[in-house]
């Protein structure tokens, strides 16, 4: 195993779900022939409209849906059908955070031990050491350790994410897909969090898989980005480079939709309208720049 | 500036909880105009929604008006019975709101529930009604409006929806528009196209409209007025330019420097608020942000600050005891 | 707010208490030396409640066969709420795991289990109630078995409802993403969720079950006589409502008040066990 070699590999990735019902019409599918490999200590932004795949895509990363079509390696290691027992161990490594903080916290038991968790199927501490590691996971994500033996509805929106985020880093994996983290937060409380994924990142030598919609966070926060579109990625590659120099006419309608809070700016731009219609679905991706590529 | 369209004057709203009151809306006073458009900024529980709905009569169990007054083209909103604010509601203000699922019915055709809108304010006939229903939904770019019209609002995606909700606002071409988080839901690119539509409906039927969003960036663009909100308070309020490019509030500077620039170096963390957000049942007796921000000076502590006009700029005031940009001079900027 | 929150630990003070109160009834209440509630006194048949002590002291009146009413209805606690509690417990049990494991695994688990469910619902449950202490006989161990089949019913469908909800939530998925195992997500996450509505259904079952268990003894499936339960008495009683209605008003009045205490205590176990109100 080489360092060079991507953490995670997808490649070909297709996602169908089964039609419901005795109509047998074959249903889209989610995500379609999506490859992507994501380096050691890379973030990689995800973006694309709802219903793109975009967060399907994550949760097939994580074998929390099974795979269609395709293959995914772990680590090194393909899981593309791994059992759960055989997935088991390498759950360690391989972590999530959701949106919404008020849906992922179980509301009957205290955050201190939703945090713990990880910790009990995954080591064999005792009691009190697994304790101490949660006061230590509390401070690390800035919050009092005292309060681990409240109930989440006690906290806000802002330290719930905290807390989700301290479960997901108790284990001390190596990869986090974050879905769409910081969107149901308080606009004044989405800065904490991102700086707080970025300082995880440099402190433990994390790999993210960051969905989001924001665009200026993703610009900000990611490595490289994708753009995701009907379940394919139309164009990936080095974040200032698509957002710099946007290929894809999708790409283009949503840069100049996003909302920039400056008056003038907002007032001299011009919309740009995605028409799928005018456009070829495209066949593959092709390098347009150095590693950024574009599907035609 | 024109003739005020409504007025709010000492507004509060009172909560009770299990023994506990608190103030979502904590004495707010402000005019909006003919023809104006204004966007009112803010986070959860600063008020921004609480304060519409009670001037539509639609407050939550629990929630009620303490004092103050909504007065709406010279009548009190707040002095109305249940018929009369109906009559107001959808005739003269049209809402829309941020879930079109929830405010559609979902058992009645798109086009009937355009047309009973009519039918009911407008003293219509059903066949005129949905004559006016369908012309409605090809204004707000509904495409093949004619077969549209006889589909369920399940069939509509999230953005055509809002756009329905957009067509059954304006049927009776109200004076007032509200939209109270009218594209939270939406992607980025379909909010761009509900916010160009309503702001070109805005010419065409010269109404006001009352745009009230979490996301700061989205009222940059087409506001006149902007409006910061934060516990149930207006810190700062005026043109729109003058608000984004001299924030007087330090509540208002630091939600625009904690936005991730273009330019920002990568490395470099953003700025970032300290604290959580209020709690309407615990505020400070002071300057409600004053626990939160770095310029604070003792007096933010200890008493509540009025809104006062800023420099020159005609419209521009803001709520707080300390001026800006001196604060950040002495303090060498926030860190 | 503060009143209904106020009401409401009134409501459940009061439940409590009368629980306690029948539970204490029920346990010494034979201890009183009250008439055995089994001894017939043809002499004294139908007499009214009164403090007369002439014909002895039936201070709730005696039945058709003389025997005291009141000391009927004391021992009549004793196997009402033994077979109703334990009924309710046997199905409750029964019912959420079922419903658990119906509404985790899905497909065709789920399929199998809910058709069994909607089999049983399709019978009417005092036929089949009928049919079974018929085949195997009536005893008090028969007795609680069917009533527990009879309701276990209820709960699987309301707690494979709350899953199918809870299942979905984000906290589920990521106690998949940390791979815990089924039974710890089933008992340590779904369970405490799901479980204030099961307690609901076992306040509306324990009424029911015992209602069912007065009919199945009315028509001597139940319990035997002269072994008294409140179900027998009120169905017994019920042929001398006009004569002599002290005969089912107090049984019936008892059954009443069980049902009204379990409920109120019902309902305020559910805020108790909502960390969201205390």
């Amino acid at each position: 195993m080489t360092r060079t070699e991507p953490l995670v590999r997808i490649e070909n990735a297709t996602k169908v779900y089964e039609s419901r019902g005795w109509r047998n019409a074959r249903p889209a599918p989610v995500v379609n022939g999506v490859s992507l490999d994501i380096a050691r200590r890379e973030i990689v932004g995800l973006v694309g409209e709802s219903g793109s795949g975009k967060s399907t895509l994550g949760r097939m990363v994580l074998r929390l849906e099974t795979l269609t079509g395709g293959r995914l390696w772990f680590d090194g290691q393909e899981i593309t059908n791994a059992s759960r027992n055989e997935m088991r161990p390498l759950r360690k490594a391989m972590q999530v955070v959701f949106q919404d903080p008020y849906a992922a916290l179980s509301p009957r038991m205290r955050v201190g031990d939703f945090v713990a968790e990880p910790l009990c199927v995954h080591s064999g501490r005792n009691r009190s050491e697994r304790e101490e590691r949660v006061a230590e996971l509390f401070s690390t994500v800035g919050l009092d350790p005292a309060l681990m033996r409240r109930f989440p509805h006690e906290f806000s929106g802002g330290q719930r994410q905290r807390i989700c985020i301290a479960r997901a880093i108790a284990s001390d994996p190596s990869f986090i897909v974050a879905d769409e983290p910081i969107t149901a937060l308080d606009v004044s409380i989405q800065a904490q969090i991102v700086n707080l994924f970025k300082e995880l990142q440099q402190r433990m030598g994390l790999t993210y898989l960051f969905i989001a919609h924001d665009l200026s966070m993703v610009r900000y926060l990611c490595d490289r980005v994708a753009v995701m579109l009907r379940g394919r990625i139309v164009e990936i590659g080095p974040a200032a480079s698509v957002f710099g120099n946007p290929l894809h006419p999708y790409t283009q309608a949503l840069l100049s939709a996003a909302p920039v809070p400056d008056p003038d700016v907002e007032r001299r731009r011009t919309r740009l309208i995605y028409d799928p219609e005018r456009y070829p679905a495209g066949e593959a991706l092709e390098e347009r720049a150095p590693g950024h590529f574009l599907l035609v | 500036m024109a003739e005020p369209l409504f007025r709010i004057r000492n507004l509060k709203i009172r909560i009770q909880n299990g023994g506990e009151t608190g103030y979502p809306v904590n004495d707010i006073s402000y005019d909006l105009c003919e023809n104006e458009t204004l966007g009112i900024v803010g986070e959860s529980g600063s008020g921004k929604s609480m304060h519409v709905l009670a001037m539509l009569g639609l407050l939550p169990r629990g929630l009620a008006v303490e004092s103050g007054e909504i007065v709406f083209a010279g009548r009190d909103l707040l002095k109305m019975n249940a018929q009369e604010l109906r009559n107001v509601r959808g005739k003269e203000i049209g809402i829309v709101f941020q879930d079109p699922m929830t405010s559609l019915n979902p058992v009645l055709t798109v086009g009937r529930q355009i047309s009973e809108v009519l039918v009911r304010h407008k003293r219509l006939d059903w066949r005129s009604a949905r004559a006016r229903a369908r012309e409605l939904l090809e204004l707000v770019g509904i495409p093949d409006a004619e077969r549209r019209m006889r589909a369920f609002p399940f069939q509509f995606s999230g953005g055509m929806r809002q756009r329905v909700m957009i067509a059954t606002a304006l049927a009776c071409e109200p004076r007032l528009l509200i939209a109270d988080e009218a594209t939270t839901a939406l992607d980025v690119t379909i909010q761009a196209q509900v916010i160009d539509l309503i702001r070109s409906l805005k010419e065409r039927f010269g109404m006001s409209v009352l745009w009230i969003t979490h996301d700061i960036g989205v009222v940059a663009g087409f506001a006149e007025t902007v409006q910061v909100m934060y516990a149930g308070q207006i810190m700062e309020r005026g043109p729109v330019r003058s608000v984004f490019y001299n924030p007087a509030s330090a509540y208002t500077w630091s939600l625009l420097k904690s936005l991730p620039r273009p330019d920002q170096v990568a490395g470099e963390p953003l700025y970032q608020i300290p604290g959580q957000p209020p709690n309407p049942f615990r505020l400070a007796k002071g300057d409600p942000f004053a626990e939160r921000n770095p310029f604070a000076t003792p007096r933010c502590f200890e008493e509540r600050p009025a809104l006062r006009p800023v420099g020159d700029v005609q419209g521009h005031e803001v709520a707080a005891w300390y001026d800006l940009k001196t604060r950040i001079r002495e303090t060498g900027g926030a860190e | 707010m503060r009143v209904s929150s106020k009401f409401g630990s009134i409501a459940g003070i009061i439940g409590v208490s009368l629980i306690v109160l029948l539970i204490a009834v029920a346990l010494f209440g034979p201890l009183l030396g009250l008439a055995s509630p089994t001894a017939n006194n043809l002499m004294a048949r139908l007499a009214p409640p009164s403090f007369n002590t002439t014909k002895g002291l039936h201070l709730f009146g005696t039945d058709q066969l003389g025997r005291d009413v009141l000391s009927r209805t004391i021992h009549g606690a004793r196997v009402t709420l033994t077979i109703g509690a334990t009924a309710v417990l046997l199905g409750g049990a029964i019912g959420i795991v079922i419903g658990l494991v119906a509404g985790y695994y899905g497909r065709w688990v789920d399929a199998v289990l809910m058709r069994i469910v909607d089999v049983q619902l399709s019978i009417p449950l005092s036929l089949l109630a009928l049919l079974v202490v018929g085949t195997i006989g009536p005893s008090l161990q028969n007795l609680i078995f069917v009533l527990a089949l009879t309701s276990w019913v209820q709960y699987a469908r309301v707690v494979r409802g709350q899953v199918l909800v809870v299942r979905e939530r984000e906290y589920i998925q990521s106690a998949h993403a940390i791979g815990l195992g089924d039974v710890r997500i089933i008992f340590q996450h779904i369970l405490p969720n799901v479980l204030s509505a099961a307690l609901v259904i076992a306040t509306i079952e324990l009424a029911r079950v015992i209602i069912l268990e007065a009919a199945l003894s009315f028509l001597g499936l139940g319990v035997q006589p002269p072994s008294p339960s409140w179900g027998r008495m009120l169905a017994e009683g019920r042929s001398y409502m006009s004569s002599a209605p002290w005969i089912a008003i107090f049984p019936g009045a008892a059954i009443f008040i069980t049902a009204l205490s379990v409920n109120l205590t019902g309902d305020w176990l559910r805020d108790l066990l909502d960390p969201k109100v205390t």
